[in-house]
C-alpha cells in the first residue's frame, strides 16, 4: 500500500514538472505533438530509472571509499555533481549505441530524443535527490504505521514514479497544445507565453491532488 | 570598445536568456518565490557563467573538437561545485533556500549554450564580458519575476511589507503562479520589442 | 598555436588533464571550506536546540543525545546534573510532506518553545504552523506554557486546540509531532499515549514521575537499577548515541 503511495505522491501530488519545476525545457520544447511527447516520455523513463540506479550505487561506493580511506563517508561528496553528470552523459551515449544494435525499431522511435536527455535537469535532479538520504526521505510518503527506509528499492521506485509523472504531464500538455494550435491567440501571447499560461492552468489542476498522499 | 559594449549589453537586452532565448526555465520558475531568492539564483549562475566562459575560452585550443562537450561539462560542474561549497560555508541560508537548484546549474542550458556558442570561438576578454552580460540578464529577469510574484503573492518586496499579506493572491507564490506570472511578463516584453 | 586535432591520444590526454585539474581544484575548495561548513551546521543544530530550552538554555549542558526507534532525537539538558528539560527533534507527515519540528519541554513537561526546522506545507495556509501555536493572542491555540501529556488534539477531533484556519491536516500533523516528542522523551517509562483527548490519566503519569524524581533524573547513566527499575529503564537501555557535552 505504501509503495502505491510513492506513485500517487510522485505522479499526482508532487509532479516533477508541475510542482517541482524539474525538466521544464523538454516540457516546453517537445510538447507540440502527442507522438513526440510519448517518445520523449518513454526515453526519459528509461534513462531516469537506469541513471538513478547507477548513480545510487556510485554514491554508495563513494561513501564506502570515504569511510575506508578517511573515516568520513562524506569525504568524496565534492565529486558528486561532476561524477553524476558525466555518468549520465556516458549512460545516455551507451544506451543510444546499445539500442541501435539491439532494437533498431526502438531506436527509431526514441533515438532523436536521447541526446537531448543529458541536459534534462530532471535526470540529474532525481539522481541527486535519491543519492541523499535526507532528501529522499523527505520525498517518500510515510503513513503512521510505516516509515519507508532509505534503500535502493525505494529510490528506484521513486525514480520510476517520477518518470511516469513527467510523462503524464508532458502528454497531457501536448494534447492541450495540439488543440491550442487551432485557437486564435493575441500576437504578444503567441508561442511560449501562451504555452506557459496553459502549463500554469495544468499546474493548478494538479494542485487539487495535494493532500491525497 | 564598441564591440565590447555590444557583447556586454547583448545578454541583458537583445538576447536576454529568459525572455528572448527562453533558456534555463527550471531555476527561473522554481526559485523566484521572492525577489531575493531569484536574485541569489541569478548571481550564482552569473558566477558560474563568467568563470566557465573564461576558462573554456582559455582552453579552446587545447580541447579537441570531438570531446569538447564532456570537457565543457567538467569545467562547468567544477565551478558549480565551488559555488555550492562557498554558499554552504558563507551563506547557508541561501543554500537552503535554493537547495537542489544550485547543483542543477550544471544542466542549465544557458551555461553550456554560451560555452559552445561564444566562449569556444572568442577571446578571453570578450568571453568574460559575454558571461557578465548573460549572467546579468538572467539575474535581472529572475529578480523581476521574483519581485512580481513576491508582491502579488505575499504583499512584500525584498522581504519588506508593502500591504497586508492576507489580501495577497497566494497562487503567485505557488507553482501555477510561476507559470502564469512568467507568461504575462514574457507577453509584455514581446509587446515592447515588437514596437 | 594550432588547435589540437581530434586524434585518440589527444582526446584522452586533454580530457584526463581537465578532469585531474578539476578534481584537484575541488579537493582544494573542499578542504578550505570543510571546517566552516561543519561549524555552520553544528551551530545551526545547536541554535535550534538551545532556542527551545527553558531560559534559552542559559548555562545548560546537553549531556546525552538519544535517538529513538521512530527516528526522533532527544537532547537532554542539565544544569549541574539537574535535569532542566529536553529539546526533541520530532516529525510527522503533514499536508505536503514531512514536518520536522524542534520542541522544548521542561522538567515538568511544559512546552517551552518550538521551532519548525523543515516543512512542505502550503504557503499562506499550512505554513502558519510556524507562528500559530506560539501566538499568545490566540488563546485557544497557544501551546507554550501548556503541559504536554501526549494527547493534544484539534477541536475537530474532540481536543482543545484550535486548528489553523483551513489547514486542519497541517495542524493535526503538528500536534501529532508534539505528542510524539513527549512520548519519545518518556519512552520506556510505562506511559502510553492518552488516546481520548477529553480523558486524561493523571495518576499513571504522576506515579511514574514520582518514582523517578530525585533518584534517577540526571544520574541514570551511572546507576538506576535499584529503585527506579522499570520507570527509568530507558535511560539505561538506550545508551546515549553520542557522549558529547555541548554548552551554549
Amino acid at each position: 500500500m505504501v509503495y502505491f503511495l510513492i506513485f500517487v505522491s510522485a505522479i499526482l501530488v508532487n509532479n516533477i514538472v508541475l510542482s517541482q519545476f524539474l525538466g521544464i525545457c523538454p516540457f516546453l520544447g517537445v510538447s507540440k505533438k502527442i507522438d513526440t511527447a510519448l517518445g520523449m516520455s518513454a526515453a526519459v523513463a528509461f534513462v531516469l530509472t537506469v541513471a538513478t540506479v547507477v548513480t545510487y550505487l556510485l554514491q554508495q561506493l563513494l561513501n564506502y571509499m570515504g569511510q575506508e580511506i578517511f573515516g568520513d563517508p562524506n569525504t568524496f561528496l565534492f565529486l558528486q555533481t561532476i561524477l553524476f553528470i558525466l555518468v549520465i552523459a556516458a549512460l545516455v551515449q551507451m544506451i543510444e549505441i546499445m539500442l541501435k544494435k539491439v532494437s533498431p525499431s526502438l531506436y527509431q522511435a526514441l533515438g532523436v530524443f536521447l541526446p537531448l536527455i543529458t541536459t534534462n535537469c530532471c535526470i540529474l535532479g532525481v539522481a541527486l535527490i535519491v543519492a541523499d538520504p535526507a532528501q529522499l526521505m523527505q520525498k517518500l510518503p510515510s503513513t503512521e504505521e510505516v516509515t519507508l527506509g532509505y534503500n535502493l528499492l525505494n529510490g528506484t521506485l521513486y525514480a520510476l514514479a517520477t518518470a511516469i509523472g513527467f510523462g503524464l504531464a508532458l502528454v497531457l500538455f501536448a494534447g492541450i497544445r495540439e488543440q491550442l494550435a487551432l485557437a486564435k491567440v493575441p500576437k504578444a501571447m503567441q508561442g511560449t507565453p501562451v504555452a506557459l499560461l496553459t502549463a500554469g492552468l495544468l499546474a493548478m489542476a494538479f494542485m487539487g491532488f495535494s493532500g491525497v498522499a | 570598445m564598441n564591440n565590447a559594449l555590444k557583447t556586454l549589453t547583448n545578454g541583458i537586452l537583445k538576447e536576454n536568456p529568459t525572455f528572448a532565448l527562453v533558456l534555463g526555465m527550471c531555476p527561473t520558475l522554481a526559485t523566484t518565490t521572492s525577489a531575493k531568492n531569484g536574485m541569489f539564483m541569478g548571481l550564482a549562475t552569473l558566477f558560474v557563467l563568467v568563470c566557465s566562459n573564461v576558462v573554456i575560452s582559455m582552453l579552446k585550443k587545447l580541447i579537441p573538437d570531438k570531446v569538447r562537450i564532456p570537457a565543457f561539462i567538467v569545467v562547468i560542474a567544477t565551478f558549480v561545485t565551488i559555488v555550492q561549497f562557498l554558499l554552504k560555508a558563507y551563506a547557508p541560508a541561501v543554500d537552503e533556500q535554493l537547495g537542489l537548484f544550485i547543483p542543477l546549474i550544471v544542466v542549465n542550458c544557458i551555461v553550456l549554450g554560451r560555452a559552445e556558442a561564444f566562449a569556444a570561438k572568442n577571446s578571453v576578454g570578450l568571453s568574460a564580458l559575454d558571461g557578465i552580460g548573460m549572467g546579468l540578464g538572467f539575474t535581472l529577469s529572475l529578480t523581476v519575476l521574483g519581485l512580481v510574484r513576491e508582491f502579488l503573492g505575499s504583499g512584500m518586496i525584498f522581504g519588506a511589507k508593502i500591504y497586508d499579506g492576507s489580501y495577497a493572491t497566494l497562487i503567485f507564490v505557488l507553482a501555477p503562479g510561476a507559470f502564469i506570472a512568467l507568461a504575462y511578463l514574457m507577453a509584455i516584453v514581446n509587446k515592447i520589442n515588437k514596437k | 598555436m594550432e588547435k589540437l586535432k581530434s586524434s585518440l591520444p589527444n582526446m584522452m590526454l586533454s580530457l584526463v588533464l581537465i578532469c585531474v585539474v578539476a578534481a584537484g581544484a575541488l579537493a582544494g575548495v573542499y578542504l578550505l571550506t570543510k571546517t566552516t561548513i561543519a561549524k555552520q551546521e553544528a551551530d545551526k543544530q545547536k541554535a535550534a536546540v538551545f532556542s527551545v530550552l527553558p531560559n534559552g538554555g542559559e548555562g545548560a549542558v546537553i549531556k546525552d543525545t538519544i535517538e529513538t526507534e521512530k527516528g526522533l532525537t532527544v537532547y537532554r539538558a542539565y544544569i549541574d546534573s539537574t535535569f532542566i528539560g529536553a529539546a526533541v527533534k520530532t516529525k510527522a507527515m503533514g499536508f505536503g510532506g514531512n514536518q520536522e519540528i524542534m520542541v522544548g519541554l521542561d522538567a515538568e513537561d511544559v512546552i517551552v518553545n518550538y521551532q519548525i526546522l523543515k516543512h512542505q506545507e502550503t504557503p499562506g495556509l499550512g505554513d502558519h504552523i510556524a507562528d500559530w501555536f506560539n501566538d499568545s493572542t490566540k488563546v485557544k491555540s497557544y501551546l507554550l506554557g501548556r503541559k504536554a501529556n501526549g494527547s493534544f488534539a484539534v477541536s475537530k477531533d474532540g481536543g482543545d486546540v484550535d486548528a489553523i484556519t483551513a489547514a486542519t491536516i497541517s495542524s493535526r500533523a503538528f500536534l501529532r509531532a508534539i505528542n510524539e516528542a513527549y512520548l519519545a522523551l518518556h519512552e520506556g517509562e510505562g506511559i502510553e499515549a492518552v488516546t481520548s483527548a477529553t480523558e486524561q490519566h493523571p495518576d499513571s503519569v504522576a506515579s511514574a514521575e514520582h518514582h523517578c524524581e530525585g533518584n534517577c533524573e540526571g544520574k541514570c547513566e551511572h546507576k538506576c537499577q535499584g529503585k527506579c527499575q522499570g520507570h527509568c529503564k530507558h535511560h539505561c537501555e538506550n545508551q546515549p548515541v553520542q557522549e558529547t557535552e555541548v554548552t551554549k
